[in-house]
């Protein structure tokens, strides 16, 4: 038998009315899509595509115009559907006047927790997103990066199957984003289907197993990212000590295989692995 | 159960915690206190209803103003801050979540006419005792102030609070905007002070449309009139606010609240968030 998907769209359309003559925007147009279990999957974009507005509908939050939507084979629209999902919107500011434990404490009740199981996962979760030591704290005091990772804690503190990501790493450093992506990673490897919503390519392109990308409203491709990517590939060859020398050698054993070479470039690195490095030894420094 | 009581929990702290309450509840209990400066003029036992008026009058005035403005602030912000998504994502139903919202607010109704009413109960008591000592001979029967009916007061001024925040709860589910929810509320809260206008008029009789609407508007908004009492009660003129009387005002109070959020909660039920 075949496994159901975490998430099944068909044929999801979403119209907003706007002003008094009823002016009708199309938010999402006829999108149908299937994020397989225990997958990373990749809902891209520009602003305006219609991410979130899918997202609100697969958790219910707006009704679909037209279309169906299912989360593990329950229509969206039921409370049940939404016992086995978590969820971090973009930028949420939560409330400033609870510490981290407590704020995961309150989202472990709602999702109905027995008080000792909501204890274990309250420290499981701060433990999984490294906010143990700052679990005490108001949330007030809490940074970009340490917001994000609280927000993350409630959406799993459930130990839901599916987990939905609306820009996890919006106004976060690297640092962050890093710490964000191993909790991603890791989610995966418990078993849990993640849907990612980013910008952040570079980290989808890290995570995502599949991933569909959406404009003005419309599924432009969707797929397994490896099937993607390969369509438009073009090998590359890395000389970690170059000189001109080097090259020179490297180009004409190509040449004599055969090889035809697009061009050459220096490849100075990436200014994110430089702070990375820089930032991690720092961080083994203090 | 437990859902509803941890959204009311939340709501309870997030709005004590709030400069707004703070502020409002300390102006109420400088208004209430204020009273006291008026004992150099010393007279006598319509001194302490002078006392009585004003407390009372500040707990339905800033009571008024905590109701509209705090429901309304709140259910936006909740929306704003995405915190509601939060909330909504997961196994709750929004009737849950508006009886959640609405019961912290109403426990910081309860807690705000306590505070102010238990401080008018202090100067009332006070001011009485020094009074007695005084001029005794305007107290030949004892003390006047009858105690016992700042309860019955404050529990009534209680319902009514709630009463106005389920309005506004009403009216901002409704809304898209939180100054326009704000506007509508104290317009409602205008048009169930002022039923009293209407209920004369349709006593007058006159054309049956214009009678029939009356009654509509008697029967859609609550009649606040009902929930004056306080010249009924503590320095009553005449005949005392029976009790029977005050659990059936509380009990009319209590039956709009019931409805005013089940309509809320089914607009709220088809609101996009």
């Amino acid at each position: 038998m075949a496994e159901i998907p975490a998430i099944t769209i068909e044929k999801l359309t979403k119209e907003y009315r706007l002003g008094l003559r009823g002016f009708v925007v199309r938010a999402v147009d006829d999108l149908s899509l299937s994020v397989p279990t225990n997958s990373v999957f990749g809902l891209l974009g520009p602003n305006g595509s219609g991410k979130s507005t899918t997202i609100k509908a697969i958790l219910g939050l707006i009704r679909p115009t037209r279309g169906s939507l299912q989360i593990f084979g329950s229509s969206s629209s039921s409370i049940v559907s939404r016992q086995r999902v978590g969820y971090l919107p973009e930028r949420p500011d939560f409330y400033q006047f609870l510490t981290g434990r407590e704020l995961i404490h309150f989202y472990g009740k709602l999702s109905g927790l027995a008080d000792v199981r909501l204890e274990e996962r309250t420290n499981e979760v701060l433990h999984q997103v490294n906010l143990v030591d700052a679990a005490d704290r108001s949330l007030s005091t809490y940074s970009k990066g340490m917001l994000q990772r609280i927000g993350l804690a409630q959406a799993i503190v459930h130990d839901p199957d599916l987990v939905i990501l609306d820009e996890p790493t919006a106004g976060v450093d690297p640092l962050g984003a890093e710490a964000m992506a191993d909790i991603i990673l890791a989610l995966k490897a418990a078993g849990k289907t993640v849907l990612l919503c980013s910008h952040h390519l570079s980290q989808v392109e890290q995570l995502c197993d599949s991933v569909a990308i959406l404009y003005k409203g419309r599924c432009l491709v969707q797929g397994p990212l490896e099937e993607l990517l390969e369509r438009n590939a073009a090998g590359s060859i890395r000389i970690p000590h170059w000189s001109p020398e080097v090259e020179q050698q490297a180009l004409e054993a190509l040449k004599a295989a055969g090889i035809p070479v697009e061009g050459v470039r220096m490849d100075r690195g990436s200014l994110e692995a430089l702070f990375l490095e820089h930032a991690r030894k720092g961080g083994r420094d203090r | 159960m437990r859902v509803i009581f941890s959204i009311t929990q939340i709501t309870f702290l997030e709005v004590v915690r709030q400069r707004f309450f703070n502020f409002l509840l300390l102006l109420a209990l400088v208004f209430s206190g204020s009273s006291l400066f008026f004992q150099q003029f010393n007279f006598g036992s319509s001194e302490l209803k002078f006392i009585y008026d004003l407390g009372s009058g500040t707990v339905l005035f800033f009571g008024t103003l905590l109701g509209v403005l705090l429901t309304a602030q709140l259910i936006f912000t909740e929306i704003e801050n995405k915190t509601a998504l939060t909330i909504l994502a997961r196994p709750v139903h929004r009737l849950q979540f508006l009886l959640g919202k609405f019961l912290g607010i109403w426990l910081l109704m309860w807690v705000f006419v306590l505070v102010v009413t238990s401080l008018l109960g202090v100067i009332l008591f006070f001011r009485e005792s020094a009074l007695l000592h005084l001029t005794p001979d305007l107290f030949p029967d004892g003390r006047h102030t009858r105690y016992g009916d700042l309860l019955i007061f404050g529990l009534i001024q209680g319902v009514r609070l709630g009463v106005i925040s389920a309005m506004t709860l009403f009216f901002t589910a409704l809304s898209r905007s939180t100054m326009y929810a704000m506007v509508i509320s104290f317009m409602g809260v205008m048009i169930c002070q002022l039923q009293y206008i209407a209920q004369e008029a349709t006593l007058a009789g006159r054309s049956w449309f214009y009678s029939a609407f009356l009654q509509i508007i008697q029967l859609v908004f609550p009649n606040f009139s009902l929930f004056n009492t306080s010249d009924l009660l503590v320095f009553p003129s005449g005949d005392a606010l029976s009790m029977t009387s005050s659990w059936m005002i509380m009990g009319y109070g209590v039956l709009y609240i019931g409805v005013l959020l089940g309509l809320a909660a089914m607009i709220f039920q088809q609101r996009e968030v």
